[in-house]
């Protein structure tokens, strides 16, 4: 093969590696382009208002929390019990209500003079506010479980992709809660092999004080010296 | 017999030994007191199936050299089951020439007789007192009247210094490789495990099969 011919191999070989690397980083975008949707509609679907038609019960729950409260507080009492109020039997001059003639009733009087009323007022109101409303409560959490192992499939995919690149030569920046996990993973295992190192040196440490403690407490008594041998040679 | 070619070291000794008088998942309690009983600490440890490293808190009192440390067979906080019987031969040391004698030739002696009456599990060196330990293939309950009667009758045959009467099974405890030697005056040695064969187990008629053997052998 002359030089040409390798130069051209060498350039077939080349193209063919671009391509490879291309398409795996196409393929490892289009992975990711997917967490992305999959992590907003896990998003929406955990944390998105609910929509109308489980706001119903809440406003019926709003309303009547509201006129109790109301009722039961001193303002209510005080719209008929004391002095000048519509029910004082020794009234003198006007009635005199607990808000004045330029305000308006507080929502708990509204809501206790007319529960359909403030509940219709309350639903028309939310359903001309603008929102983007998620799924119906009693369909979440099959979807939010749904969506979490798609998601985590999706994120085991691309790591691996990212990993299997990177056998090959092509080097891809893994997504930064991975390097971030891997980083924490990497601490940790060094912890835990710093932990057994350090255990077993100071277990080392231990046996040979021992041996030395033991051993010269034997060979500074001949009978010591039989002691250890003897068991140890006897059963041996 | 085959079995450990030497001593093992200290912490295998210790390993081997927590491992063998492990009961399944139960934690054990360990004993320790200072050389002269004025400091006292009991460890509770509970032990994953695999002993491979000595745990952490019971190597800290190892590594500060002053306790005397005991691992009962059976304690009355953990579920009473034990695990081996054990022979205890007490030699205590005298006071001859301003120093402290043992009878080591004895204590040699007497641990060979241990030794020669069924291959012990351990043979522990403790300054004035030898112990061998048989462990049992299963953990039977501390309140198996047989436990304590092995004791008795493992000491009748080979010499041994059996428990008091009215001692419990708690009392019987094995003194822990690498600890000091207690309660022995001015003498400060170090209990060491002569022998370790985590092999050797015995079903409680294996044992009663070698007293009744050694009886029949002692009848004149």
């Amino acid at each position: 093969m002359n030089i040409v011919e390798s130069i051209k191999a060498m350039t077939s070989k080349l193209s063919s590696a671009m391509k490879a690397a291309s398409g795996i980083t196409d393929q490892i975008g289009q992975i990711r382009a997917a967490i992305a949707n999959k992590r907003r509609e896990l998003e929406a679907a955990t944390n998105a208002p609910l929509p109308l038609s489980d706001l119903d019960a809440r406003i019926s729950a709003v309303v009547r929390e509201s006129a109790q409260l109301w009722l039961e507080s001193g303002f209510g009492v005080s719209l008929v019990s004391g002095e000048r109020a519509l029910g004082d039997p020794h009234l003198r001059g006007s009635i005199r209500l607990p808000w004045s003639a330029s305000q308006a009733p507080p929502w708990g009087a509204m809501c206790a003079s007319d529960p359909e009323g403030a509940e219709r007022f309350l639903r028309a109101i939310a359903a001309r506010v603008p929102y983007q409303a998620g799924p119906p409560a009693h369909e979440r959490p099959a979807l939010v479980a749904r969506l979490t192992a798609e998601l985590q499939e999706l994120e085991r995919a691309d790591e691996e992709a990212v990993d299997a690149a990177a056998a090959g030569g092509i080097t891809i920046e893994h997504r930064p809660e991975v390097t971030a996990r891997r980083a924490q993973e990497a601490r940790r295992h060094q912890i835990e092999r710093d932990a057994v190192l350090d255990r077993r040196r100071r277990e080392e440490t231990l046996d040979a004080q021992h041996d030395v403690r033991t051993r010269s407490a034997y060979l500074a008594d001949p009978a010591g010296v039989e002691l250890r041998r003897s068991v140890t040679e006897d059963n041996a | 017999m085959a079995g450990p070619a030497g001593p093992p070291t200290l912490s295998a000794s210790v390993r081997g030994l927590l491992a063998a008088l492990r009961c399944g998942d139960d934690a054990m309690l360990l004993r320790a007191r200072t050389r002269h009983g004025v400091g006292e600490r009991t460890l509770r440890i509970t032990l994953p199936p695999g002993v491979a490293w000595i745990p952490g808190p019971l190597l800290e009192l190892l590594e500060e050299d002053r306790w005397s440390i005991t691992v009962p067979i059976a304690t009355a906080e953990t579920p009473a089951r034990v695990a081996a019987v054990v022979a205890i031969i007490d030699r205590p040391p005298v006071y001859l020439d301003g120093r402290w004698v043992f009878d080591e030739p004895g204590i040699a002696a007497a641990l060979r007789v241990l030794a020669a009456f069924l291959e012990p599990s351990v043979l522990i060196n403790a300054g004035g007192a030898g112990v061998a330990v048989w462990m049992l293939a299963e953990p039977i309950s501390a309140r198996d009247v047989r436990v304590l009667q092995l004791h008795r009758d493992v000491a009748r045959v080979t010499g041994a210094t059996a428990l008091p009467e009215g001692a419990s099974v708690e009392d019987l405890a094995v003194p822990l490789p690498g600890s000091v030697v207690r309660e022995l005056g001015g003498y400060s040695g170090y209990v060491d495990c002569l022998w370790l064969d985590p092999a050797a187990r015995y079903t409680v008629e294996e044992i009663e099969a070698a007293i009744a053997a050694r009886k029949e052998s002692a009848r004149p």
